[in-house]
């Protein structure tokens, strides 16, 4: 469309294995810190994969009202959290705003595993007259972005985009297009998850998705690095308060970075493995280059989908290859997950985030873990260090189960 | 059971988890009076509604007084069900506005 209207990034928030703020996280990502340890929340001993990136010291109530607490599946606690800093960040005052103007958006690949898994075994004991009144209100996938829009009084669209581990790139997208359409001023969008539960966790390991390095546990996740073997479980949140420039100006926002270009499409290929040839993730990072109206070599870094797992690693590689051609040796690739996990539906909203703070601060982090080249994976992954790097563009990537792809790609903000 | 941060339930289950279970209400209380109906009674509401419980009187409203929701009246009335092993019927629930009523209603059931 033409004369759209532009979109930029005035509030994140985040709560995840390496931090429950969003300056607490940015440190430990420059640092290499691994958020990474045994998983505490269940007994795993019966478990293939005994390991996961599990938030630490999380107190809801600094937040969340008690009797709340109790009814709400720990994916909308965390979304309500990080919403709570990313809303304090943005300065924004909703009491001043049309509420009909103001959209949630977010992103959950299972919403609220939690609360069905113990639903389920509490119909089992007790019988399915125990089943809770909230059991499903509470597990939906609209529950967090709802729990929201009730909180803060916002009467624009309130929905959930899910699209597995790409959930929260197409809800920041789906968003972006939201403001660039005209239809909201602001939306708050990114995403939750929170599937560190004995089900969930049986069942990636089941399908072989996951690391089985279970006594190294912070050596788990290796994004291309040739010992890799599956991702690491994470969980959180990474909620991004996306605002239409003018608006944005007008209140003296600070503009962390603009959003520039959304490609989306599916491998149409296969449930789980991605395309073999990564023709769908170039199709994607094409297209949002094309969005973004840019050049690709005005790409400065890419936020890797980068899980860990034998597949996706080296299709993404390749993908990047027959996008960027010899360009691709010029640009740095780093995975987030190489810390923190892969937090499934929240993935995408905390890697934007991670690339707006790349662009804001002029800092790229580092992929942590890489210790042996891989010959298929041969880019520069940014080895375990953090650098400084004034990004311009930076690309974020998400590939999901279901072959849904997303390309998001943002700029520094420029007149 | 095993036990999550962000899924908590019932105090009767919560215990289960820790380790030990407790007696039905009505098997360990077998001469049960109307004070300790409407003390269990009390106590069931403000553990779910997380509610001061020197706060909450016979008199005291559920939805007025407790802020109770409907879903929140649900719950508390299928834990009362749970303690005192009753079923009670959509009709007879829709009457139950206070804790006395609460009261009134467990003490015909049960004697």
């Amino acid at each position: 469309m033409t004369n759209k209207k532009r979109v930029v990034i005035t509030g994140i928030g985040s709560v995840n294995s390496l931090g429950n703020s969003v300056p607490e996280f940015w440190e430990h990502l420059l640092q290499g810190k691994s958020g990474v340890d045994t998983i505490s929340k269940f007994d795993c001993s019966q478990h293939r994969c005994k390991i996961a990136a599990e938030v630490k010291n999380f107190d809801p109530s600094l937040v969340i009202e008690p009797r709340d607490i109790r009814r709400l599946d720990l994916f909308t606690q965390y979304a309500l959290y990080a919403t709570h800093e990313a809303v304090q960040d943005s300065k924004i005052n909703f009491a001043e705003e049309n509420p009909s103007r103001i959209s949630v958006n977010l992103g959950s690949g299972m919403g609220g595993m939690t609360q069905v898994e113990k639903q389920v075994q509490l119909a089992r004991d007790k019988g399915f007259r125990r089943v809770a009144p909230y059991a499903i209100p509470s597990a939906m996938l609209s529950a967090a972005s709802s729990e929201i829009s009730i909180k803060y009084g916002l009467k624009g669209m309130n929905f959930a985009a899910s699209a597995a581990c790409a959930s929260s790139s197409y809800a920041i997208g789906l968003s972006a297009r939201m403001i660039q359409y005209g239809e909201s001023d602001i939306v708050v969008s990114g995403g939750t998850e929170a599937v560190v539960t004995p089900t969930t966790i049986a069942g990636f390991a089941s399908a072989r998705a996951l690391s089985k390095r279970n006594n190294e546990p912070q050596k788990a996740s290796r994004p291309f690095d040739s010992e890799r073997d599956g991702f690491v479980m994470g969980e959180g949140a990474g909620i991004i308060i996306l605002e239409e420039l003018e608006h944005a100006k007008k209140r003296n926002a600070k503009i962390y970075a603009e959003l520039v270009g959304v490609g989306w499409g599916a491998d149409a290929y296969h449930i789980t493995a991605p395309d073999q040839k990564g023709k769908g993730a170039e199709y994607v990072m094409l297209q949002a280059i094309n969005d973004a109206n840019i050049k690709k070599e005005q790409i400065s870094y890419i936020n890797a989908h980068g899980t860990s797992t034998k597949q996706n690693d080296f299709i993404e590689t390749m993908a990047i290859k027959s996008v960027f051609g010899d360009y691709a040796y010029n640009i740095p690739v780093s995975s987030t997950k190489s810390m923190i996990g892969h937090l499934i539906g929240a993935a995408g909203g905390i890697e934007c985030m991670v690339c707006a703070l790349s662009i804001f601060h002029s800092k790229i982090h580092g992929t942590a873990n890489y210790e042996t080249p891989d010959p298929e994976c041969d880019l520069d992954y940014v080895p375990n260090e953090s650098r400084d790097l004034e990004v311009l563009y930076a690309m974020s990537n998400s590939f999901a189960f279901g072959g849904s792809n997303v390309s998001l790609v943002l700029g520094k903000l420029n007149d | 059971m095993w036990n999550i941060q962000g899924c908590t339930n019932s105090e009767s289950e919560r215990k289960e988890e820790v380790g030990y279970s407790e007696l039905p209400f009505r098997k360990a209380n077998k001469s049960v009076t109307r004070d300790e109906i409407q003390k269990k009674i009390i106590h069931i509401v403000a553990e779910i509604a997380s509610f001061p419980e020197e706060k909450i009187q016979g008199s005291s409203s559920l939805i007025e007084d407790i802020h109770a929701d409907s879903l929140m009246t649900y719950e508390i009335a299928q834990e009362i069900e749970a303690t005192f092993e009753i079923e009670i019927d959509e009709e007879d629930l829709e009457k139950i506005k206070t804790i006395d009523d609460a009261t009134n209603h467990i003490e015909k059931r049960i004697k």
